[in-house]
Order: C-alpha cells, then structure tokens, then sequence
C-alpha cells in the first residue's frame, strides 16, 4: 500500500505549518532523504525529506496552503509497489472521504442518480405470490381468521353465510368439523411434541375408550361420596388359611375375595338401597344380587358379574371369580359375563392400596373397594392386640343412599366378616 | 423528451407554467438573481424578468402572507420556503388564513398559492433542515399536501398544484432530488392530485409510501429477490389521499405495510390504517404495521442512517406481516 507522510508532531507547541515550496511534483520520483519541500511553522523554515523512495502519488497541499500536525502530506508509491496499488489506494481513499459524516453546508450531500429510470406506473406485476392470491377476497373479521387458524381451516374453501358473504365463527367451526371426518377416512398427521417437550400420543380406544365414557358418565352423573371403615378379618384369615388346603386339592387358589362377595351379597339382602338405581323419578330396587369384580387386564378395566352371589357357597365364588378373571385375561370373557351386575367389589388390595375413594359402576349405586389386609396393633378389652385388618372404602351414590344407610350397610357387612357368617340368615 | 432529474423537473413546471400563465410568480429567498438554494429556480429571474421571479427577505411569514394576498387579488404565487423546517413560522399565515379563505368568503374567494419546500433527511444538513411534517398539513382543512417521489410526477403534480384554486403544500424530496432521472416529456401534462400511482402490481402485500421513502421501498422490493409478491403504492397526495386506491389494493392483497420517514406517533400512516380498519377490515390477514422514524427530533448527521427507515427495517417489517 503506498506510504502517507503525514505532518508530523515535531514538538514545541508547533501545531501547523504552511507550505512555503514544493522541490518535487506529483509523478516524480524521489529518493529517500531527498527533500521534498519548504515549510514555515512558527519557528523556522525546515526542508522536509521524503521517508521513502518512490514515485510521488498526490501532494495533498498547494503550496502555499496550511497543513495541520497529522494530516497527509504527501502519498508515495514505494519502490516495490504496482500501479495497480496506487489505483486501488487512491480509490479507497476517495470513498473514505465520501464516508465522512459533513455537516459544514445547509445544503448537505444529495446523491446524484446513477442511470435514467422508467416512468413509474407503468404497470408491471410482482412476484409469483405466496399467498396463492387474492386472500383479501376472503370476507371475515379478524377474530374469524384467529378461530380459523387455530383450527386449521383454509378461508379461501370457505362459503360465508354472513352479511355479503362473510365468513362466521359458526363457518368456520362447521368446516373444521368437515375437515375432521375427512381426517378420519385419510391419513392422521400427530405431532409429536407440544409447548413443553416430547410427547407420545396413545389412541384411545376399546375398553380403555369405554372405560373414560363410563366413568365420566358415573362421575358427573352419580352425587358420590365414599365410607371408610376398618374391619377385623383376624378369624377370616385363619378360616381362610384353614380352607386353602382343602380348595387346593380341587385347583383354586383361595382369597378373601369370596368371603368377601359372599359377604356383600347377603347383607345387600337387608340394604336393598345399596342394590339399586336410579331411573328418572324411580329407583329400582334389585332383587338379584350380582357381584362385579373388578378385574385389571392390558386392555383395560373389566368388571365380571358374579351372578346370584348369595346363593353360591364360597368354593362356587371362587371358582367363579378365578374363572371370569381368567377369562379376561385370556380375552375370552363372555359378554353376558359383564353385564347384569347390581354392585361391585374393586380390590386394590393386592397392590398394597389400603383406603381409596372407588368410582361406581355407573347405573349401580354403590362399591366397595378392598385394600390391603394388614396386621395392626387394636385396643381390644383393654389390651393391644395385633389383629388383622383390612380397609373398606364404600363409594355410594348419595342421590339414592343416605349416609347412615351405608354405614349401617357397612357395620352389617363388617360383623359378618368378623364373625364369618357366610351362610344364608 | 428529455432526461431529468427531480430538482430540473421542478425548474422545467415553473418554466412551464410562468410561460403558460401571465399570473404565475415565483418568489422566495434567493430565487431570482440566485437561482435558488438547490438551483430549483435557476435561469428563470433571466427569462421572466424580477416582476415574475422575485427575490424576497428573509421572512418566512412574510413571504406566505404576501402570496396569500396577490393570490386573493388574482395572482397565482408560487413561493419557495428554503427547508421545510422554516415552515413552522408561516403557520399562522397557512393554518389561520390559507386554509380558511373560501370557507370565511363562502365561496367567493380561494386561495390558490404552492407553497413548494425541500423536505425530509438524509443528507447530513442541519437541524430544522431535514424535517417531514406532511402530518401536520395534512391535519389542517383547506390545505392541499402533495409529496411526489420521482421526475415525472414532479413535473405533473407541480403543474397540477399551480392551477389548483386552493392552497397546495408541495414537498419536494430534497434526498432523491437528483438520484433518480427520468425521460419526461417537454410537452405540457398533469398528475391529478388525489391519485395514488400503484408502482408496480403484487398479490401478497401492499407496500405503501411516498416521497424519499417510495425509492427505499423499491430497493426492500429488489432485496426481496421475489419472495413475496408486493404491490407497491406511492400515495403521491397525502390530501386529499386516494382512500380507494388503498382500499382496492389491501383488499386484494389482505396484508398491508405502510413506510414514512416522519415520526411515528401521529404520522400519516396512522390516519391511512384507520381508514384501512375503517374500508376493508374483513379483508385483513395481519395489523397493518408502520415502519417510522422514532418519536424525536431529527437527530445529528452522525445518527440520521439510524433514524430514518431503510430497506433492512422495511423488509423486517414485510416479514412480520407475512409470517403473522
């Protein structure tokens, strides 16, 4: 790049200098030390050799002229240097200059055009659009649009039923259910993350799906509120363990389940209002008493009818309950295995939950839901005890039973576990 | 024809019309003998003698005041106000009297001066010399507000703005006064005030403008390369502006960008999204957004390329519009 001398600051308070002579022209050539010019500051005329050798470029000052301590003086293409240099340096210099903010004149810098433009208005079309066009056609308030985006409806298919052809809330909501069914014959696009993260969507469906609506049909449906009680099954296990062996021998595995239902049945004999449900202005009163059970599976919740409990002993109850939870697991469960229950017995027992608030089996009107047998220490005639204990939650629908008729229910079915009063009255 | 820039285009109306119209004059600060601080009125004094081109004080005021008074005798004054920041001083003169005359005689007078006036930043002048108050004219009633943006439509709305009966403000933008030249015509034609000139044609956006700005609309437009489909509109009148060429256009395009180099609170782009709201509400897909100068006073040389709007924040704002 070609060297610029600048003047430079020589000291003792000299701020400028005027240019007395120039001994050498823009294109000479000069050697380095040889003088380039004459220049009086306020102490003295000095000779001012050049620093380099070289071709002079451009002497930025007539003589003459003022020049400031570290303004350029002189611009020198050095020896080695091209004309190429030279150009290219000079030009950047000019474009430098034009950079430079100016504010010296009220007239400032108007730029000067660089070609002959055409008339405007002469009348030339755009890009391809994006929009596909013409969207403002389209008649609808922007309250409209913002429903129409959220449910990802396209405007422009839309017919409007408003004033002139605009498009409604109700338009736009109808198209998005179109558009719905049109998803359901076509291929379903999930997303698989929302605002927050990652997510895996599982399709809702079968039991599951009827599952949902049965609960939520029972939840907003039935006034439930839910008993706990703990009842002493210190004898029942030890009738229970004796029994075991015995059943064994014919391939059951014993539970408290049957004593249970069994139990269930013939106090729902005496509380005919924890057999029922509600149909418009009647209750209907059942006299079968038909014990659902409960059952998990992979497909779902089950709930199979153990039919006309209180007539079976304990072994048929078994069997019964071993058999249709078998079933569902195998899937071979019979429909009319599900159907005609009058109450229902959940127990979470065998997955170590004690209390729990159970939801009825909707139209029934109340279940009983069984936690975990578990041996506690009880304050029995003055003395602690370990008895064993098991947890009753009693889920009623209060449209139909009153408190204290569950309770007395419960206290009922308690004393029958309690004494293992299995048989009929 | 013949290759003009803006500044010759405003000479060649002035000669034009002093040759078509004995009432014509042309006054101002340095018009005559001087030719004019941006050469504007150079030769004319010459051609048309002191009595029709008329060196004036320096008093802002006064010069509005004498134009008022020989164009409601019959004269039809065209005066020059140096920068359209020294307007603020005739206000008296243009919102009290100007604006009012046919409305006070019921009729029986009018008022039709130009008062023409470089406007607008950009050029690194001073304080009071880079001002855009279209918006403030444009709230006065009986004044006419004209800013044109190319060679062409200088000559045609300056021609227009003379035989107008009323009074007209004509923005001159000093920025582009010589950067865009175009082949106009000799010969004797009219830009009808109140027409907005659709540039060039689009489905996806309008893109409205006027002045210095439409030529930095054009140049967003060519950065685009394409992308969108944008109908640009240069309003050309800011009163009484052309409501429905806007209308028609933001109804095709259902999306709508409005660009002006004054402030932003209160600017006339607020006035043209209300009519927008008020024509073509159902047809919108997205705000129609501003693209402005901040709310201060024209800052330093040093800080103009911040403040005024450039293609950068123009295309921004086509951005946010589009994708909205």
């Amino acid at each position: 790049m070609p060297y610029e001398f600048k003047f430079p600051d020589v000291g003792e308070g000299i701020h400028e200098g005027e240019i007395v002579k120039w001994l050498v022209r823009e294109g000479d050539n000069v050697k380095a030390d040889q003088p380039l010019g004459e220049i009086e500051t306020d102490k003295a005329i000095v000779e001012m050799p050049s620093p380099k050798s070289g071709k002079i470029l451009k002497l930025h000052v007539a003589a003459g002229g003022i020049i400031h301590v570290g303004e350029t003086m002189v611009t020198i293409l050095e020896d080695h240097e091209t004309e190429s240099d030279a150009k290219k340096h000079m030009e950047a210099k000019a474009e430098e200059k034009k950079n430079v903010p100016y504010t010296g004149s009220v007239v400032g810098f108007v730029e000067e055009a660089k070609g002959v433009s055409p008339i405007y208005g002469a009348k030339t079309q755009s890009a391809q659009a994006v929009s596909g066009g013409n969207l403002g056609a389209v008649q609808a308030t922007p309250a409209v649009r913002n429903l129409a985006k959220q449910l990802n409806v396209d405007l422009s298919i839309v017919k409007g039923t408003g004033q002139n052809g605009m498009i409604t809330m109700s338009d736009v909501q109808k198209a998005a259910g179109a558009a719905k069914k049109e998803e359901a014959a076509g291929i379903k696009i999930t997303r698989k993350y929302d605002f927050f993260g990652y997510v895996d969507r599982v399709h809702l469906h079968g039991v599951k799906k009827a599952v949902a609506a049965k609960m939520a049909e029972s939840i907003f449906t039935a006034a439930q509120l839910t008993n706990m009680h703990e009842a002493d099954v210190t004898e029942l296990a030890a009738l229970k363990e004796k029994e075991k062996l015995k059943f064994e021998k014919d391939g059951i595995k014993l539970t408290f389940m049957p004593y249970i239902v069994k139990a269930v049945a013939l106090c729902l004999r005496d509380h005919q209002y924890l057999n029922a449900s509600l149909e418009g202005e009647e209750i209907v009163l059942k006299k079968y008493y038909n014990i659902g059970v409960a059952v998990d599976s992979e497909d779902g919740l089950f709930v199979p009818v153990v039919k006309g409990a209180q007539e079976k002993d304990i072994k048929m109850i078994a069997k019964d309950i071993e058999k249709l939870a078998n079933d569902v697991k195998t899937r071979k469960v019979n429909m009319m295995d599900l159907k005609g229950g009058s109450f229902t017995v959940s127990n979470l027992g065998s997955v170590g939950v004690g209390f729990f608030t159970p939801i009825i089996n909707y139209p029934e009107s109340a279940i009983l839901g069984v936690g975990r047998v578990v041996e506690k220490p009880v304050a029995r005639g003055g003395k602690i005890e370990i008895r064993k204990i098991v947890p009753l939650s009693l889920t009623y629908d209060h449209r139909i039973v009153d408190g204290a008729q569950a309770a007395r229910f419960m206290a009922s079915l308690m004393e029958r576990l309690q004494l293992c009063e299995f048989e009929g009255k | 024809m013949v290759v003009t820039n803006i500044v010759q285009a405003v000479t060649m109306g002035l000669r034009q019309e002093l040759a078509r119209d004995k009432n014509v004059v042309v006054m101002g600060e340095d018009v005559g003998l001087n030719g004019g601080v941006f050469r504007a009125t150079d030769g004319l004094q010459k051609e048309f003698g002191a009595d029709r081109v008329v060196d004036t004080p320096l008093a802002e005021l006064s010069i509005v005041g004498c134009a008022i008074g020989m164009a409601v005798n019959g004269l039809r004054p065209v005066a020059e106000i140096q920068f359209s920041g020294f307007m603020y001083s005739t206000f008296d003169q243009l919102l009290s009297h100007a604006g009012r005359i046919r409305m006070r005689s019921r009729g029986r007078f009018t008022c039709p001066i130009v008062v023409r006036t470089p406007y607008g930043g950009g050029i690194r002048a001073l304080e009071l010399h880079c001002e855009s108050g279209e918006a403030i004219f444009a709230h006065t009633p009986g004044l006419k507000m004209v800013v044109p943006s190319n060679p062409y439509d200088t000559k045609g709305l300056l021609a227009a703005a003379i035989r107008d009966p009323d009074p007209v403000i004509f923005y001159e933008p000093m920025r582009i006064y010589r950067a865009i030249k175009q082949d106009i015509p000799e010969k004797d034609y009219i830009v009808p005030l109140g027409k907005a000139n659709v540039i060039q044609e689009g489905d996806d956006l309008t893109l409205i403008s006027w002045g210095a700005m439409v030529k930095t609309c054009q140049e967003a437009v060519e950065k685009l390369n394409n992308k969108y489909s944008v109908e640009l509109v240069d309003l050309r009148t800011i009163n009484p502006y052309d409501a429905e060429a806007i209308a028609d256009s933001v109804k095709k395009t259902g999306r709508c960008v409005i660009v002006h180099e004054a402030i932003r609170t209160g600017g006339f782009a607020a006035e043209l999204i209300a009519s927008i709201n008020e024509k073509v509400l159902l047809s919108l897909e997205a705000p129609v957004i501003r693209i402005t100068a901040p709310d201060v006073p024209f800052p330093l040389a040093k800080l103009e390329n911040y403040f005024l709007p450039d293609a950068t924040r123009i295309l921004k704002g086509i951005e946010r519009v589009m994708s909205y």
